[in-house]
């Protein structure tokens, strides 16, 4: 397990990250939101043992990460815009991989770089920012690390691809427990992939949440009511955000889903139904309840 | 997988990433070794060298191969090679990209520094000796190739790449602080040349301001500061060769950077990849250091551009400003930053313009120094009168001060000590400009102080208004013996090597007994003990005895034994001996000397003997007097001193002769005190002996002692080439 504890990290006079205080559990896909600016990579930078936290610590299962090779082996972090050696190919990264990561799967890198349609001998450099990205994504893959940070890995790939990475880390999950830690700016980018959420503001963690929990407890009910009734009348409903159109309410509230179904028949609504929330519109609900406007800090 | 391991399979990948340097290195080595040596042996041929066509060859390649300034080609690649390999090495730590790529591999730091550092000097290694060996091959092809060759070249290599380690981890250290690539090119020039322009402007401000300073006196930053730097280092091992002290000392220094670097390696925070500077507070100090030796260095320019206080004002302001702005543009990268912490460059400049008016104004009182008496140990003097003078064989100064100031010998310390204050009030004169006299030299004052300390002062004056007091110190015995080695030696010494010389470069050893020379030179000694600075001022040399110790002799003989066999000459060459400072004067007054060396054959001045000279040719120049000259735009003012066309009389009438020759004063250098009009100079031309050359002595009349007839016959002569 990841456990970063009031991590503060500051630049000059900018204070990039403040007192991040986050769990990333084994085995689970942990997504970091948050716009430009607000302390992901800066954050996942730490986290890599890249910059060292002015206040807090990092530590993986324990073990801080700065300047520990054992635990830095555990973990391959692919950047925004990741380094490869000038004119070097995918096959002389993989070289330099590997004798750094015992666990490397030579075998595997080939037959991804196939799948991908990536020569092994090509430089690099020739290489379109989506192919990079594809490679670093391999390199990081079959590295057999426990924990894989992408910053920004997505952007930059099509939606084919996007869906191929995205299978590639559900199989390693699955076949090795791995934990990929995925930073974005896109909420929508990781809506079906993440376990948990992360949403960095201005250096500061504003909500950190298992998705299943907050889709759990957060539901979006339309409804079309008896007349003479109004949404306020629906006194027994946690209320998150209310939506008017005619007669027609969309209601996100808070709570059980037996509970709303059961209160709503109770209610004996002209028509009602209980409809799956994305997880904007989760963030939505749950940023605006701490008094911010998520539209105008991630969508 | 074990360190050692991983720091082998790194350092074979960071070598496949350096192979350009190989090929550039290797390219610049080739040509500069093997080719170069090919070349040089296949000038040297039979037809030009003969017998000697294997010991020059032999010498060439040893030259080409070995550690020395003959052939500096090599560490000037290496130097080169080293800067560009050191800022290249850590160029990633400039980088954010590769920073971030590098850092969050598993590898410890001191694993990472160890990998690139060893990779660029393992590379160079690696050139190198491939081009030593071709050019040891092509020297054995060319046959020259020797014991001595080779050990030249094994030398030469491991001197070459110790240096080029210094250099190299000199370099990295600069790439530590500096977080872009151009701030890590100037920031190594800062570490090769900045403790040694700082030693050049504190000196320039010391002869700059201080009127006394002794500038010749070994200090901090004439001995200390030039040499802190690898690029001196080098220079001094190759032109003065290589010890073991320096040797140890490279060593030392490359092991104290290399733990220097690793610390800041360790330290440097990774964020800094892109900054100018990797460490902030470090930054500002360097930026202070920078700072005021520019701002010096603005005040000393214009200082010499015009003398006026406002334009050495104008230019430690300008210093301070330009340099200031242009070091906080580069550490910003920011042309909107010019005048970012203002309050810094007004410390700076405050701090400069403090040192620099301290200076012009004597705050620190060192001109006007003078020690307590209570605390001399021991003082010295030099009038600056006896260059011609020999100390050991030509060791006239010793760490900069003339030998006899450095031996201390005065005992009336109150007369040194009124000469030293005439020093300063003519100092002072001469700052106000109203400094009035005929002659000046340069007075080298010198006190041991209580605790060790040493004090040196120059004056430039005129020592007519201490004459006195100068007289007494030229008069004590311990003094004149520092002073004149020559009359402090055995008398067999002396007697054994005796040989008098005229002023027309006749020789003529004394003949006589051992006891008769003895007496020679016991009267010599006498007669130059009593000699004062005051009677010096009347009297000519008319000649001059070689004293000189076995020892010295020895040296002399030996040098002049060659030079004697390639001019074909069996006689030794004595202006040699002159030329060495080893000839003392006889002066017209030394009458028991001359009687005495009369007894030997000698007759001290005979030359002088108006039967003996044909002629005597005065030449006349009148001095112009000073003007004063206004530019056509009337903006420059200057002046001019300068004489009118030389005009010439000769003179042949014994009379004249006669009375020409008891003013006539020789060019000898002898005799400083004695100072010869500047309007005139004189040519004896000697009566032709059978089968001699005809000789000549060139001189002049003492200030006021031109003859009369020579004013009259000037006044009323307009042209030139007249005889009398």
């Amino acid at each position: 397990m990841i456990k970063a504890e009031r991590v503060t990290k500051r630049f000059d006079d900018i204070t990039a990250v403040d007192q991040v205080t986050a769990e990333i559990k084994e085995g689970n896909v942990f997504g970091l939101i948050g716009t430009n600016g607000a302390g992901k990579s800066t954050f996942l930078r730490m986290a890599s043992g890249v910059l060292k936290p002015d206040e807090g610590s990092i530590t993986i299962d324990g073990q801080p990460v700065w300047e520990n090779p054992q635990v830095k082996a555990r973990f391959f972090y692919i950047s925004d815009d990741q380094y490869f050696f000038p004119n070097s190919t995918p096959q002389e990264m993989m070289q330099f991989y590997r004798q750094l990561y015992p666990a490397f799967d030579e075998k595997r890198f080939y037959h991804l770089l196939e799948s991908f349609g990536l020569k092994k001998d090509r430089k690099i450099h020739t290489f379109s920012k989506g192919m990079k990205k594809q490679l670093s994504v391999i390199c990081g893959i079959c590295a057999g690390t426990d924990y894989i940070f992408c910053d920004e890995t997505f952007d930059g790939l099509d939606p084919v691809m996007r869906q191929t990475v995205k299978s590639l880390f559900a199989n390693d999950m699955e076949e090795r427990n791995l934990t990929p830690v995925i930073a974005s700016h896109n909420l929508r980018e990781l809506e079906d992939i993440c376990d948990h959420v992360g949403l960095l503001h201005r250096g500061g963690i504003l909500l950190s949440r298992d998705l299943d929990d907050m889709k759990l407890n957060l539901h979006k009910v339309q409804c079309v009511l008896k007349p003479g009734m109004t949404a306020e009348d629906l006194k027994g409903l946690e209320i998150v955000r209310k939506d008017q159109t005619g007669s027609i309410y969309t209601l996100t509230v808070r709570g059980d889903q037996q509970a709303v179904t059961e209160y709503m028949e109770s209610c004996d609504p002209l028509f009602y139904e209980l409809i799956p929330l994305s997880l904007e519109e989760i963030f939505i609900s749950e940023t605006e309840v701490a008094g911010y406007d998520i539209k105008a800090l991630i969508l | 997988m074990t360190s050692r391991h991983l720091y082998f399979k790194l350092l074979l990948e960071d070598l496949k990433r350096k192979t350009w340097a190989a090929a550039l290195e290797g390219l610049a080595l080739f040509f500069a070794l093997p080719v170069a040596l090919a070349m040089t042996l296949s000038n040297i041929t039979n037809e030009l060298y003969g017998d000697m066509t294997l010991v020059r060859g032999q010498a060439q390649a040893r030259t080409m191969l070995e550690f020395g300034n003959d052939y500096p080609v090599i560490m000037l690649i290496l130097g080169i090679a080293a800067v560009v390999m050191g800022i290249s090495a850590f160029s990633y730590l400039q980088n954010r990209r590769q920073v971030d790529f590098y850092h969050s591999l598993p590898v410890k730091r001191e694993l990472q520094f160890a990998v690139h550092v060893t990779g660029g000097i393992l590379i160079t290694a690696a050139v190198y000796l491939a081009a030593q060996v071709i050019a040891i091959a092509v020297a054995a092809a060319g046959g020259v190739l020797s014991r001595e060759v080779l050990q030249a070249a094994v030398k030469g290599y491991l001197f070459h790449m110790l240096y080029y380690a210094l250099f190299y981890m000199v370099t990295i250290l600069a790439v530590m602080f500096t977080g872009t690539r151009i701030a890590s090119v100037l920031g190594t020039a800062v570490f090769f040349g900045y403790f040694p322009a700082v030693g050049g402007l504190i000196y320039s401000l010391c002869q700059t301001y201080l009127h006394t300073y002794c500038s010749e006196v070994p200090s901090i930053w004439t001995v200390v500061l030039p040499r802190i730097s690898p690029a001196d280092a080098a220079i001094q091992a190759l032109s003065e060769g290589m010890t073991a002290a320096r040797g140890a000392g490279a060593l030392a220094a490359i092991v104290l950077t290399g733990l220097l670097s690793l610390v800041l390696y360790w330290k440097r925070p990774s964020e800094t990849a892109g900054k100018t500077m990797a460490f902030s507070g470090a930054a500002h100090i360097i930026k202070i250091l920078l700072v005021i030796p520019f701002s010096l260095a603005g005040a000393l320019f214009f200082s010499a551009m015009n003398s006026h206080l406002g334009w050495c004002v104008f230019g430690a302001v300008a210093g301070a400003v330009i340099s200031h702005c242009v070091i906080e543009v580069i550490y910003h990268a920011d042309f909107k930053k010019l005048f970012c912490h203002e309050k810094t460059m007004a410390a700076c400049m405050a701090v400069s313009l403090g040192l620099i008016l301290g200076f012009r104004f004597d705050v620190f009182r060192y001109d006007s120094y003078l020690p307590d008496p209570g605390r001399i140990i021991s003082a010295s003097i030099d009038f600056n009168k006896d260059s011609w003078v020999s100390w050991d064989g030509g060791k006239l100064y010793e760490d900069g001060v003339p030998r006899v100031v450095q031996a201390g010998a005065v005992s009336d310390v109150d007369a040194l000590l009124k000469i030293a204050a005439e020093g300063i009030r003519q100092t002072e004169e001469r700052e106000a400009g109203t400094w009035d006299y005929q002659d000046s030299s340069y007075v080298t004052v010198g006190y041991t102080l209580k605790g060790g300390k040493r004090v040196f002062r120059v004056y430039r004056m005129s020592l007519e208004p201490v004459l006195a007091e100068a007289d007494r110190i030229y008069g004590e015995d311990g003094y004149k013996k520092a002073l004149y080695p020559g009359i402090s030696l055995s008398e067999e010494e002396a007697a054994a090597n005796m040989v008098y010389m005229d002023y027309l470069q006749n020789v003529k050893k004394p003949e006589g007994t051992q006891e008769e020379l003895a007496a020679v030179y016991r009267a010599y000694q006498e007669e130059m003990a009593a000699m004062t600075l005051s009677r010096q001022k009347t009297e000519a040399p008319i000649g001059q005895l070689l004293l000189i110790s076995n020892e010295n002799a020895d040296i002399l003989l030996e040098r002049e034994e060659w030079e004697t066999q390639s001019s074909g000459s069996r006689q030794p060459d004595y202006t040699r001996f002159w030329y060495e400072g080893f000839f003392y004067p006889i002066y017209p007054s030394f009458t028991k000397t001359i009687e005495a060396l009369e007894g030997c054959g000698i007759q001290a001045g005979d030359w002088m003997d108006p039967a003996k000279i044909e002629s005597v040719q005065v030449e006349y120049s009148q001095e112009i007097e000073t003007e004063v000259h206004v530019s056509e735009n009337g903006d420059v003012y200057y002046t001019q001193s300068s004489y009118a066309e030389p005009r010439t009389i000769t003179y042949t009438d014994p009379d004249q002769i006669r009375k020409l020759m008891e003013c006539f004063a020789p060019y000898s250098g002898q005799n400083q005190m004695l100072m010869l009009e500047n309007s005139y100079s004189v040519t004896v031309t000697m009566k032709r002996q059978s089968g001699e050359l005809q000789q000549a002595v060139n001189g002049g009349f003492p200030q006021g002692r031109v003859p009369e007839f020579v004013i009259s016959d000037f006044a009323s002569s307009e042209g030139s080439g007249q005889t009398k």
